[in-house]
């Protein structure tokens, strides 16, 4: 805008020169500073924002964003074996359908009757996800995954009252990181090893390391490199001391590997977003804790739970929050966190995309996952200085690669794929020095068989160079 | 929804005439010579107005004739009166009527009038056997208002009786019912003591308040309290915890079996020294001691008192040992915003002494909790 | 009267006879049709099928689902149609004027900025790519933190918050490490809010192991300074504060509160959430603070989500920076690259970089708008609130507490205390008639400290007709409460559903948190 002439914007009505000097004259200022005048002197900005030029216009806010967008190389561009956390899958189009929907983009903290759709929404995911965990009790989604993870373990905490909580050694490296972050002020973690020969847990270590003040055995399953433990297993040990079996669990993995709860997890966790979000850099993350309905464990959620109930008309029904007195310490307060702003709408989301796969849906995207996942380990096995890391174990949708054998770092690998257009799986070395140079690739369902054949014919191109 | 009603139909009596207070037939006599009309029927009345459609809906039960039926169907309300009452109607009818009423199992007593009859209608409701699970709701109508089981006002009472009808009785809190000595009192001195506590309804929330910080006011509260200060206690420290339901929950955490009206001491360890203590054991306890006492109080509900001249047993010698920083005032939330006066006060006997206790005090509100509260001395 | 007077007469008169979509929508489950499919899965090559042979079959049985998840079989338009349905069952901003949201700072979230993050270049970008591969990413994120440096006036800024609640934990820790770097950790276990900033604060600093203290306001409304001072020790670790609090007053002796708190030794961690008043007004760094966090989803037009996803914007200091979560943007040479947080950094606070694709929409909003815009914003949100509170001030029983005489910043927190002693009517049922106009509030906080509470907070977003509508509505519900009471006390009646009976929610016996839970205790009362 031109200095002088008046500065009018689509998203402020009335920045109209008209209407803002006669709403001025209505409530007897005369100008905007009037209002300032509580601030002192000394706190008032003495010049204007010193920020980059704007784009005033619609077209040309378009024109810079698509500009900076264009300098990311995309994986619906490119061929992505990424995994640790953030998957790539197909995002049903009714997904962004419905979280494109301006009523549900747009809601906020509205009651269980102006928003009784949010609501309804939000409780049907809960649900769904209680179906797909066999658990009565699914929290309102928080930040991510790993936020779960954390809130979880200081879940077990509170319930048992004891400070100890013992770590697979194969997790997501960031997720214990954050679990410390969280739960320090309450909690010590003990990293139980796993065998990198094998990539799971040795029992005889964790059962060492058990003991009767720990308040919980933290464990992903499948592990942050693919592996799978065996659940039951650990269940029994860490119920031998009376610790909680937590469980941080990848949904999708779910239509083929049994619930946490049917092999005795108290509390299962994970991260939603390979139930139809976007990876979005990490935009699309969201989180869940589940348990059993034992009212001492529902008390201790510090995340919002959405209860069905009747109205007063009836055959209606309405919803509401349960047990909200909970943020009123009714246990060892500390717990009950605190309710933000958090995930709403990917859990909508994985509700719609939950209730379009379906039982069969979810059991044949897991089932082919596998598949091509061990069709990918035994072609990647063929490959000259590449060795599968847990060969022997089985895995779920991702697994380590070794690349020792190549002479090469897995940086050099992955620059050259980049070269070729692939995004190879992501550096291991640093979080798993015990694995050499090796690197976590994950396959879903949008590989094809020619993508794979296509990785391990680069691979071998990049490698032989 | 079940209501029992109690009117006190002396309430007020002696107000407008410079009397304190009406109990005891003497005064009544005086008043009534002087032609101090009970003003209690205006108080219901505007109570009734103020509940409106919703006192329709509950079902009524009272006392004969002007102990409660009168108010009744002057507000056009049907009521089944189960008390038969002789006129004029005598001090013990309404502890007596209480009783009845707690017997036959309703949702809330409602009772008409001011601390006497509140005093009156506790001892009924322990009489039933049923303190801790009739909560009562007091229509403020007499002379001393020094009980916090009153709404501010009968309008207010009125609104919280619709409120309650129509969404329910979900969360009670403790309030106090206080006595006055009333010799005390003619002679000019004000001296409130603690005679007990009756529940009082809390107004649920219709809305989500998706923000919300603690409800307060229940147990759980006082609990919360409780295991925050007992965390901080010193195993070999003298603690003379005083009356109320928050002191009371951490004597229960404790391990103490302590009373809720008097003064124990305990060591910080949770070792009983004396129940229900009178002056004289507490303050040779604490000058027996190794290190100054603590004091751990709680305010009354409404006026506010910390400690005040009714309170027998923490003495201004023990006070003054006790200093600042042995003084811990823990108050739920609710507690304090049901403060009239918005400050809370102490009153030792001792005025130089209270002074030092100016400014602020730090209130413990939860667990690992505190606000700061201002004092008036 | 001719059929075109008819509509001209009456529509000028007349409230908007607003009904809200009711579906009676079933609960999903109910509109399972086994056998019904909503998408179809790729299917495996025969090559694969073959190699793989049975992948899993190494485990012990114990780790195999036994039977398919008891999810809905429904066919791809009936999902579609029951999630419309429900979007048509809640009132997203897009559909009201949403001014009664207090402190959510309910404003438009722009349509491009949607658009342009849908797009493949955002959608699929993988947070482990390498940075080469997301420059673009890169530059957005390191250009927004530009922006918050210069709206806030602080040195450094992370992103890397899903929200504000994880933003103000984010802040408490580093008041944590700071203070263990200094070896008073130990010593100040004490932080210090106010009951009218936000409830997170409070939580937040537990969280991070504090023990807190809640001031009450002053008579006036202000933060009690004297509270303060005599709430300060050498415990304090630090003072977290709404400004303005959620009554909309600034307190012009912040100040004074900073330096307070920083001779004892505190630090001082301002909860930007009201920030929407302030852009290119005041900062947090003249007034003294050493932290400070923004919610993008407030301030800087992002959309609310039903809650979330979202951003919390930390920003401190340069003494306070080593502390920020990793990992962080750094740019040079017209290179942009994510490095480890510092060796005193407080490790992550949540996954990845954070919520990168709210970041780009909020850096959208501020380039299409720029300085000047920014301060229009603000200039124009405090004028629109002050008019509310011009207007809605004239209906008899409402009143604005506190600060009188005084202007407020960008939201009110008023009193209908005066309608409720006259009529009965509380401010939670004025809220759900509000409802049936169209239109709904927040109350406040509990405790309620303001009797009979609405907080309202117009934003810059809404037209003058706009906000007339909403007092409107406010004085015509006034108006009922007086005339039919009983209307008001039983709203809301043109919302989806009625009166929920919410005292199951209490019961362990009897709360369903999930259908299946529903089902299993109609089941056990035979009511099945």
């Amino acid at each position: 805008m031109e200095p002088g002439k008046p500065f009018i914007h689509p998203y402020i009505p009335n920045s109209v020169p008209s209407v803002r000097d006669a709403m001025l004259r209505a409530v007897g200022a005369t100008s905007t500073e009037d209002f300032f005048a509580d601030i002192p002197a000394a706190l008032r900005m003495q010049a204007p924002l010193a920020i980059a030029a704007p784009h005033l216009s619609e077209a040309r806010l378009k024109r810079h964003v698509d500009g900076l967008l264009r300098k990311n190389s995309h994986c619906a561009g490119q061929l992505s074996f990424l995994g640790g956390g953030c998957y790539q899958h197909h995002v049903p189009a009714v997904c962004d359908e419905i979280n494109g929907r301006s009523e549900f983009a747009t809601a906020y903290a509205g009651e269980p009757y102006d928003d009784h759709g949010r609501f309804q929404a939000l409780f049907e995911y809960c649900s769904m996800m209680g179906a797909l965990l066999e658990m009565d009790v699914v929290n309102v989604p928080v930040y991510d995954g790993m936020q779960a993870a954390a809130t979880a373990v200081r879940m077990a905490g509170r319930h048992t009252g004891r400070r100890r909580v013992v770590v697979a050694g194969h997790v997501n490296p960031d997720k214990l990181s954050m679990m410390n972050t969280y739960g320090r002020a309450d909690l010590d973690f003990i990293t139980a090893p796993f065998d990198p020969a094998t990539g799971l847990l040795d029992l005889a270590k964790v059962k060492r390391l058990l003991d009767q003040d720990t308040a919980a055995l933290y464990v992903d399953i499948p592990s942050f490199l693919g592996t799978i433990d065996d659940g039951a297993a650990l269940a029994a040990a860490a119920h031998a001391v009376g610790a909680l079996f937590v469980v941080g669990v990848d949904p999708v993995s779910l239509g083929v590997l049994a619930p946490p709860a049917s092999y005795g997890a108290d509390i299962v966790c994970g991260d939603i977003q390979p139930l139809g979000m976007h990876m979005n850099y990490g935009g699309g993350q969201g989180g869940f804790i589940a348990s059993h309905d034992d009212p001492d464990i529902v008390m201790q959620y510090p995340s919002r739970l959405f209860g069905i109930v009747p109205t007063s008309v009836p055959g209606e029904y309405g919803f509401g929050d349960v047990a909200y007195s909970r943020t009123s310490f009714d246990k060892r307060e500390n717990g009950n966190e605190f309710v933000g702003t958090a995930a709403a709408l990917w859990g909508i989301t994985a509700g719609v995309y939950l209730a379009l796969m379906g039982p069969q849906g979810m059991t044949e995207l897991a089932t082919g996952i596998a598949q091509r996942t061990a069709y990918a380990r035994q072609r990647m096995a063929r490959i000259p200085g590449v060795r599968i890391a847990h060969a022997g174990s089985c895995h779920f949708r991702e697994f380590a690669v070794n690349f020792d054998g190549t002479g090469l770092p897995v940086a050099a690998v992955n620059a050259a794929l980049l070269q070729q257009g692939v995004f190879g799986g992501h550096d291991l070395s640093a979080a798993f020095p015990a694995l050499g140079q090796s690197a976590l690739y994950a396959f879903s369902e949008v590989h094809t068989q020619e993508d794979i054949d296509l990785l391990c014919a680069t691979l071998e191109k990049v490698l032989q160079q | 929804m079940k209501i029992g009603l109690v009117v006190n139909p002396w309430a007020g009596i002696g107000g407008p005439a410079g009397l304190k207070g009406s109990d005891g037939e003497a005064s009544v006599r005086t008043a009534l010579a002087a032609s101090s009309m009970p003003q209690v029927a205006a108080r219901m009345a505007a109570m009734f107005a103020a509940c409106g459609g919703a006192a329709h809906a509950v079902s009524w039960y009272t006392a004969d004739g002007d102990m409660g039926l009168c108010a009744l169907h002057a507000a056009g309300l049907q009521a089944s009166a189960v008390v038969p009452v002789a006129s004029p109607s005598q001090a013990d009818d309404t502890r007596r009527a209480s009783r009845i009423l707690a017997g036959m199992g309703m949702d809330l007593l409602l009772f008409a009038g001011g601390d006497g009859t509140a005093r009156d209608v506790l001892d009924g409701l322990r009489d039933a056997g049923a303190i801790g699970s009739l909560p009562v709701l007091g229509v403020p109508a007499g002379v001393k208002m020094q009980s916090a089981v009153f709404a501010n006002h009968p309008t207010a009472a009125g609104l919280l009786l619709r409120q309650l009808q129509q969404n329910g009785l979900a969360v009670c809190s403790d309030a106090e019912v206080m006595d006055l000595d009333e010799d005390a009192l003619r002679h000019g001195r004000v001296e409130p003591r603690l005679y007990g506590y009756l529940q009082l309804p809390l107004v649920p929330s219709l809305t989500q308040g998706g923000k919300s910080r603690a409800a307060s006011g229940s147990g759980a509260q006082r609990l919360a309290i409780a295991r925050g200060f007992a965390e901080g206690m010193a195993a070999r420290s003298l603690y003379l915890v005083g009356p109320g339901t928050t002191t009371q929950a951490l004597l229960s955490l404790l391990g103490v079996d302590g009373t809720l009206l008097g003064v124990d001491a305990v060591r910080g360890d949770g070792t009983l020294l004396a129940r229900d203590a009178s002056r004289r054991e507490l303050e040779d306890l604490a000058g027996d001691w190794q290190s100054p006492p603590h004091l751990v109080l709680s305010p009354i509900g409404g006026q506010g008192l910390v400690l005040g001249r009714g309170n027998q047993q923490i003495s201004p010698r023990l006070l003054r040992a006790a200093g600042r920083r042995g003084l811990h005032v823990l108050a739920p939330p609710d507690k304090l915003m049901s403060l009239r006066s918005g400050v809370l006060r102490i009153d030792s006997g001792d005025a130089e002494l209270d002074a030092q206790f100016n400014g602020y005090l730090p209130v413990t509100t939860g667990y690992r909790e505190q606000t700061m509260w201002p004092v008036s001395v | 009267m001719t059929a075109m007077e008819n509509i001209a007469h009456h529509r000028k008169q007349q409230m908007r006879r607003y009904h809200q979509a009711r579906w009676d929508e079933p609960v999903i489950f109910e509109l399972s049709q086994p056998g019904e499919r909503g998408i179809l899965v790729p299917e495996v090559e025969p090559d694969i099928l073959r190699e793989a042979g049975q992948p899993l079959a190494g485990l012990p049985a114990a780790m195999l689902r036994q039977r398919a998840p008891a999810l809905p079989e429904m066919s791809q338009n009936r999902v579609l149609r029951h999630y419309l349905r429900l979007s048509q069952e809640t009132l997203g901003a897009d559909l009201n004027v949403d001014v009664g949201q207090g402190t959510c700072t309910m404003k438009y979230n722009p349509k491009i900025n949607d658009q342009l993050a849908r797009q493949p270049g955002m959608a699929e970008l993988h947070p482990r790519q390498p940075d080469s591969t997301v420059q673009g990413m890169l530059e957005v994120m390191d250009k927004l933190e530009g922006v918050l440096r210069e709206v806030s006036g602080m040195d450094a800024v992370s992103l890397q918050a899903r929200g504000g609640s994880q933003a103000i934990f984010a802040n408490m820790a580093m008041v944590r490490a700071w203070h263990e770097s200094r070896g008073e950790a130990d010593r100040r276990d004490e932080v210090i809010t106010t009951i009218f900033s936000h409830p997170s604060d409070a939580a937040c600093a537990k969280l991070a192991g504090y023990r807190v203290i809640t001031l009450y306001p002053d008579a006036n409304g202000y933060p009690d300074l004297e509270a303060l001072k005599a709430a300060v020790s050498p415990r304090t670790a630090a003072l977290v504060i709404t400004n303005p609090e959620d009554t909309g007053i600034f307190n012009s002796r912040i100040r004074e509160f900073v330096d307070v708190v920083h001779a004892a030794g505190g630090l001082c961690v301002y909860d930007q959430a009201n920030a929407n008043g302030l852009l290119g007004i005041a900062r947090a760094r003249e007034a003294g603070f050493d932290l400070c966090h923004f919610n993008l989803h407030k301030t800087f037009a992002t959309p609310h989500a039903c809650g979330g996803p979202a951003v919390g914007a930390v920003c401190c200091t340069a003494a306070l920076a080593p502390f920020l979560p990793g990992p962080l943007v750094r740019h040079k040479d017209g290179r942009y690259t994510l490095v480890d947080g510092a060796a005193q950094s407080i490790g992550k606070i949540s996954s990845f970089t954070g919520t990168a694709s709210i970041m780009l929409r909020a850096y959208a909003w501020i380039m299409n708008l720029g300085a000047e815009g920014l301060r229009t914003v603000s200039e124009i949100a405090v004028l629109n609130n002050n008019y509310m509170m011009h207007e809605l001030l004239k209906i008899d029983g409402m009143a604005a507490p506190y600060a009188a005489g005084k202007r407020r910043i960008e939201q009110v927190r008023y009193s209908w205390a005066g309608l409720t002693e006259a009529t009965g009517v509380t401010s939670e049922e004025i809220g759900l008639r509000a409802a049936d106009f169209g239109v709904h509030y927040w109350t406040s906080h509990h405790p309620y400290v303001v009797p009979e509470p609405a907080t309202i907070e117009p934003t810059e977003s809404y037209s003058r007709a706009d906000l007339d509508e909403f007092i409107g509505v406010m004085r015509h519900i006034a108006g009922e409460a007086h005339s039919d009471p009983d209307l008001v006390k039983t709203a809301p009646h043109n919302c989806p559903v009625h009166r929920v009976q919410g005292e199951m929610l209490d019961d362990p016996e009897r709360w369903s948190i999930t259908w299946r839970a529903y089902q299993r205790k109609l089941g056990e009362r035979g009511l099945a």
